[in-house]
């Protein structure tokens, strides 16, 4: 009999077609935005990924998120070095400073100084260059949609304007001081969208504006069996700095996004509003649908079939609408993340977004399958001759 | 109760209660129809006619007297019971034909052998070789929007006989239907029910089909009148 409910769905096309639609609709919007809030989200603590090197991250106790700097002094990296358990401990500037084009423009951008020793810190994906090449006079390495975009040169070529990457060789004016593009690597983008360029830490705190603390962070490597919570903890109670894993600060960062800003509100409302339009769609067309075909739901019960079947034909009915729905819907959300992968576009698809989209099918599902529920199953068998 | 009796209802009575009234649709019924019988049931609308078919074909329950239907009393089985009763002994035919519109007029049929636990395209082969009994296997495959209302009927008729059924209650089977087709369609039944020896039961206000029958019963008012 449940063939006979599948085709008493697909063959009653028009209203098939609008729950299809209305579950598509529900799931490509949940999961489309839920992914591009994933993706800001992800952006918010983007520095860290692109960082994997430390075991730890030190820093002022009232950093609030990894762009909330608190410098510190610099005889605090050697402090941190000698904690035990301690293996390496290197120093990592982070601060925005404005670059001007050569058009006559500035750019605020990200810098990023890393250890001169050991370049440590530095971006993971080169394209372009080596890390190594930081060691050359007035090196810096710029993030790929950077080069690209805002640190581009505007030509006029054939008549129309092009923007030419920066490239190896291409010089930069950081805070009235020479930086020559040494390599070109591609990082994660930056919750502002700004360029990131990597030198080395001395260099950096000499185009960053002057201020008497100039350590962002301290990146610390553990010996092998080190106890990551001891070290933390002797970090905090001897040096009164705050020691975070990597994940543990990527969690505080987007902690702080999440509740300072007016970001998971805006995607809520409109992840609850696809849900709605879902259950509204869909709720009414399965309710009509059950209208339409009581008539031979009636005549099933008559002819023997128990309530209880008809109820799971009901069932398997809805539970189609929702798995085609849900399939189409994101498959169209996986389609458009594939599209934008290389873009600008925050959109990130971790596994919890399909996971919570098809929560949401689920429920839309059975919210409109309870509409048409009670229809059903106080269907008498007698009523079929009344109809 | 002789053993060769089909159904045999006494004293039954039947309430439909509302906020506003309570109408009595069967006043002590007095039935009896033997196995293999072809009974009409004729009267003015709301005489109960329907309201008996539906008591018999174990689709409503009375509300006093009995009802016997091949040995059972059918108020003393469980809804389970009696959906399984319904399942196994009786096929219907409806005024409005009742078939399932997006499906093909073999699926249809099949219905009552699904409903019974048979495989689907077993049931399908069983549904055609149906059909063919009512002249209609060529449209096997088709759906009813496409079929005449004749054809519908015998469609019908198909899914009624499908799985042999011991009863078969028919609803105003050519009230739909012109004169022609009507007589027509009154013949497969007919003759199908007598070389099955299947107790038919039809209610009807054609006065054109009256000569089917072996017996015509006149209800008015709730009582069986002649």
């Amino acid at each position: 009999m449940y063939r006979i409910a599948i085709k008493m769905l697909v063959g009653n096309g028009s209203k098939y077609l609008a729950m299809i639609i209305g579950v598509v609709f529900a799931s490509l919007v949940i999961t489309q935005q839920l992914s591009i809030f994933c993706g800001l989200m992800s952006r918010t603590f983007g520095f860290l990924s692109d960082t994997p090197e430390p075991d730890l991250w030190v820093m002022e106790p009232k950093v609030q998120f990894v762009d909330d700097i608190k410098p510190m002094a610099i005889s605090r990296l050697w402090q941190v070095k000698g904690i035990d358990g301690v293996e390496w401990a290197v120093p990592l500037y982070k601060g925005i400073v404005r670059v001007r084009l050569e058009g006559g423009t500035f750019q605020n951008s990200n810098l990023i100084g890393i250890d001169d020793a050991t370049l440590i810190g530095g971006p993971a994906r080169m394209l372009n260059g080596t890390l190594a090449d930081l060691r050359r006079a007035d090196g810096i390495i710029v993030d790929q949609a950077g080069a690209s975009k805002k640190l581009a040169r505007l030509a006029t070529e054939s008549g129309r304007s092009v923007l030419i990457p920066a490239s190896i060789g291409d010089q930069l004016e950081i805070n009235d001081q020479r930086g020559v593009i040494v390599g070109v690597a591609r990082v994660t983008r930056t919750f502002q969208s700004q360029p990131v360029i990597y030198t080395t830490f001395s260099r950096a705190t000499r185009y960053a504006p002057a201020e008497r603390k100039q350590l962002s962070f301290i990146l610390v490597g553990l010996q092998a069996g080190a106890d990551k919570t001891l070290i933390k903890k002797q970090i905090a109670e001897k040096l009164g700095l705050a020691a975070y894993t990597t994940d543990e600060f990527k969690d505080l960062s987007l902690l702080y996004f999440l509740r300072n800003t007016g970001i998971p509100i805006n995607f809520g409302i409109a992840v609850l509003l696809a849900f709605l339009v879902g259950v509204a769609i869909v709720g009414q067309s399965f309710y009509s649908f059950t209208l339409d075909n009581l008539r031979y739901f009636g005549t099933l019960r008559a002819m023997g079939a128990s309530n209880f079947l008809l109820l799971q034909m009901m069932a398997l009915q809805a539970a189609v609408v929702g798995s085609v729905g849900f399939g189409i819907g994101s498959g169209i959300g996986s389609l458009f993340y594939y599209v934008s992968r290389n873009s600008e576009l925050a959109f990130r698809m971790p596994w919890q977004v399909p996971f919570i989209a098809a929560s949401a099918v689920v429920i839309i599902s059975l919210l409109a399958a309870l509409l048409s529920l009670r229809k059903i199953a106080t269907l008498e068998p007698a009523m079929v001759f009344r109809f | 109760m002789k053993f060769d009796t089909a159904v045999y209802c006494d004293q039954l009575r039947k309430e439909y209660r509302s906020a506003e009234q309570t109408v009595l649709a069967l006043s002590g019924v007095n039935l009896t129809i033997a196995g293999g019988e072809i009974l009409m049931l004729v009267g003015p609308s709301g005489c109960g006619k329907t309201t008996l078919i539906s008591v018999i074909a174990g689709t409503l329950r009375s509300d006093g007297g009995s009802c016997n239907v091949f040995g059972e009393d059918l108020n003393r089985l469980s809804e389970e019971e009696l959906d399984n009763f319904r399942k196994k002994d009786v096929g219907f035919v409806f005024q409005a034909y009742n078939l399932i519109p997006t499906l093909t007029a073999s699926e249809n049929v099949a219905i009552p052998l699904l409903l019974g636990g048979m495989d689907f395209y077993a049931a399908c082969k069983r549904a055609e070789e149906t059909l063919e009994l009512v002249g209609l296997y060529e449209k096997r495959s088709v759906l009813p929007i496409n079929l005449s209302g004749g054809q519908n009927q015998r469609v019908a008729l198909a899914r009624a006989i499908v799985h042999r059924p011991r009863l078969i209650v028919c609803d105003e089977p050519t009230s739909a239907l012109d004169a022609e087709t009507g007589q027509l369609v009154m013949e497969v039944i007919c003759r199908l029910a007598k070389e099955r020896s299947t107790t038919l039961i039809i209610v009807t206000h054609d006065n054109r089909i009256f000569h089917f029958a072996d017996r015509i019963v006149k209800m008015n008012d709730g009582r069986i009148v002649e």
